[in-house]
């Protein structure tokens, strides 16, 4: 099947002190969820960020939804951007975020924001309470009621499962599996995540970064046959090493990533293959790109 | 218009708008009628002294900090189209109300004391030194929120707010001394420092979009 | 279909599994040929698995040719004429006494023996699967 982008960002630069954002090419595939995966201070907050159009000093260009127009305002109506810490000024009460809302964008729902925030539990029920008085947990819940109570065809979550408890995970993958079906190929979401598996379930396509570089890309079910958890016993681990990818070994036997066209060599060796999990994946593959030094 | 308005209603909390619109105005002019005093005038700039205190302390709660590099208080607002948009039509109203609010008081106050001083009458030089306190009290809000937003606290509104009552009363000799000059400096004043105002707030809030470094 | 299984740990990697299930109840007939597959987002949901997974069982389904996948609608059942039905049996067979004549082979098993084995076996009272 031919794959439509949401969004196609093309030599995006960003520099900070000690930091530089450059993604040369990324397409973001519509209709699928997109994990947005790395280190803190990779780069995926700000990648986010300039994606949303709430940050607009940056090189390069985004194409949104594969139309002509290139300007973020045309198309911030269409996008949904949720992020941590101070998203609503900290003095604004729950309905207030909802008089608000329905000033900022024409397709905000305040029923269906009532709704959300009683199904989430937001504020137990008493809608002067305050964003300040809040927990993170709650917060992000607030955002996210906000966010999916308008008429959106693209969700950019920045951290959206971090404060939230299991059970609360469990319900946003929910959340996201419904607002896909019910967009039916026209809608997508990126999200990014430091819990891998917990939102494993509701990703398709995933984007590794580290130091403003995206090093790995793919979706899932390509990725699971790229790469290959190999698992041997101690003698092996030796010569395993040099052709695994990733390594980690004990003295009762040695664990891997290895990339599928190097299986072969590990031939003659006692070895289980498996088909790894995201998580395992990304550990490997950002093992293999950090700057910090493993013992 | 309507869309202005609800701008400004959308950014205030009820507990601000009770204590804006209800507690303060009865506070002030319960406070007229248990210590009177003999002069509109006075009455006048009772009022607006203590609006300049009122006006700058509870501006912390509505647009507190708004000029401040962290912009990442306002990420929903610019999420939107509408956002900066938002934020000019709340300032705007705000700063029509306060003309208004301290206004009205002022009338009702000045009615009340014609009302309960028989005899008395209201002479020329009173409305227009009046008017020219009213004047005086929203130009120096004005310029001292302005740079009151600058700072995240609310002591700093605390302190700004001794600054603004130490001009008024540095003000209101200048007021009754040159009525007719000061009359068409302070209403040049005000149009110019509400443009200036709005526009240093915009720009903190457009200025948002991008980082200091790079 | 109203039954779907999948395991989350068993080896088998899970868009397998469902296309494994799926082309069951095409072959055995329970679905219907005209009939649409439910669509990839709401299985996804409803399995809590990604999209991606299901799209890619559906995939193998029409790489099998059990299925056809139109673009915006979804993914239909092909008609299943009887020679084809009998082929993918017949395959099956095949495959199933391959494993077990290799079984044999280690088990040093004589032609003999198999054979008294496969007629004992189809002597025996169908077991219920």
């Amino acid at each position: 099947m031919e794959m439509a982008n949401v969004i196609e960002a093309c030599n995006i630069k960003k520099k900070y002190k000690g930091f530089q954002l450059d993604v040369p090419k990324c397409n973001i595939p519509k209709g699928f969820a997109t994990a947005l995966i790395g280190e803190n201070g990779a780069g995926k907050s700000t990648f986010l960020n300039i994606l949303s159009g709430i940050r607009l000093d940056y090189k390069g260009e985004i194409k949104y939804f594969d139309e002509q127009e290139q300007n973020v305002d045309q198309v911030k109506e269409r996008l949904g951007y949720a992020g941590p810490g101070n998203y609503f000024l900290p003095q604004w009460s729950i309905a207030q975020i909802e008089e608000v809302s329905e000033l900022l964008f024409q397709t905000f729902d305040a029923d269906r924001y009532q709704k959300l925030c009683q199904e989430l539990g937001i504020g137990g029920g008493d809608n002067r309470k305050k964003v300040s008085s809040l927990s993170d947990g709650n917060k992000m819940k607030l955002t996210l009621a906000a966010v999916l109570s308008r008429e959106t065809q693209c969700l950019l979550l920045d951290e959206p499962a971090s404060p939230l408890d299991p059970l609360m995970r469990d319900k946003l993958c929910e959340m996201l599996h419904e607002y896909l079906e019910e967009g039916n190929g026209e809608r997508s979401v990126v999200f990014s995540t430091h819990n891998i598996s917990d939102m494993e379930n509701v990703t398709d396509y995933c984007l590794i970064m580290e130091h403003g570089n995206i090093v790995e890309e793919g979706f899932v079910e390509d990725l699971k046959e790229k790469y290959i958890l190999v698992k041997g016993e101690a003698k092996d681990a030796e010569a395993a090493k040099s052709i695994l990818y990733s390594f980690s070994g004990n003295s009762y036997g040695f664990e891997g990533i290895c990339l599928a066209e190097n299986v072969d060599k590990l031939a003659g060796m006692d070895i289980q293959l498996e088909t790894p999990s995201l998580c395992q994946i990304s550990v490997a593959v950002m093992k293999a790109n950090t700057n910090l030094k493993f013992s | 218009m309507r869309r202005m308005i609800r701008s400004y209603l959308a950014l205030t909390p009820f507990l601000y708008r009770i204590v804006l619109f209800v507690f303060i105005p009865i506070a002030i002019i319960a406070m007229q009628q248990l210590f009177p005093m003999e002069d509109i005038v006075l009455c006048t700039f009772f009022i607006t002294l203590i609006m300049v205190f009122a006006e700058i302390l509870m501006d912390y709660w509505l647009f507190g900090g708004i000029s401040t590099r962290d912009g990442a208080k306002l990420e929903y607002l610019k999420t939107s189209n509408y956002g900066i948009k938002l934020m000019k039509n709340a300032l705007t109203i705000n700063m029509v109300r306060q003309l208004i609010e301290s206004s009205v008081m002022t009338i009702i106050n000045i009615i009340l004391f014609l009302v309960l001083n028989q005899g008395e009458s209201l002479r020329g030089k009173d409305v227009l030194v009046s008017t020219n306190l009213l004047l005086l009290e929203y130009v120096v809000v004005v310029m001292l929120l302005t740079v009151a937003r600058f700072f995240d606290g609310w002591q700093v509104n605390m302190f700004i707010s001794y600054a603004g009552v130490i001009l008024m009363l540095g003000g209101c000799y200048l007021v009754g001394k040159y009525v007719i000059i000061m009359f068409v400096l302070l209403v040049v004043l005000a149009l110019l420092l509400s443009a200036l105002s709005i526009n240093i707030a915009l720009k903190r809030v457009r200025e948002c979009y991008y980082d200091k470094a790079a | 279909m109203n039954y779907l299984k999948i395991l989350q740990s068993s080896g088998v990697p899970i868009y397998q599994q469902i296309s494994e299930q799926f082309k069951e109840e095409i072959l055995a007939g329970k679905l219907k040929q005209g009939e649409y597959l439910p669509s990839i987002r709401s299985l996804a949901k409803d399995l809590k698995i990604s999209v991606i997974t299901t799209m890619k069982a559906y995939e193998q389904l029409e790489a099998e040719g059990l299925v056809t996948g139109v673009q915006g609608k979804g993914f239909y059942v092909n008609a299943q004429d009887s020679q084809m039905l009998r082929e993918q049996h017949l395959r099956k067979v095949e495959e199933s006494l391959m494993e077990a004549l290799q079984a044999a082979k280690i088990a040093r098993m004589t032609k003999q023996e198999v054979f008294d084995m496969l007629e004992a076996l189809s002597q025996m009272p169908e077991e219920k699967s």
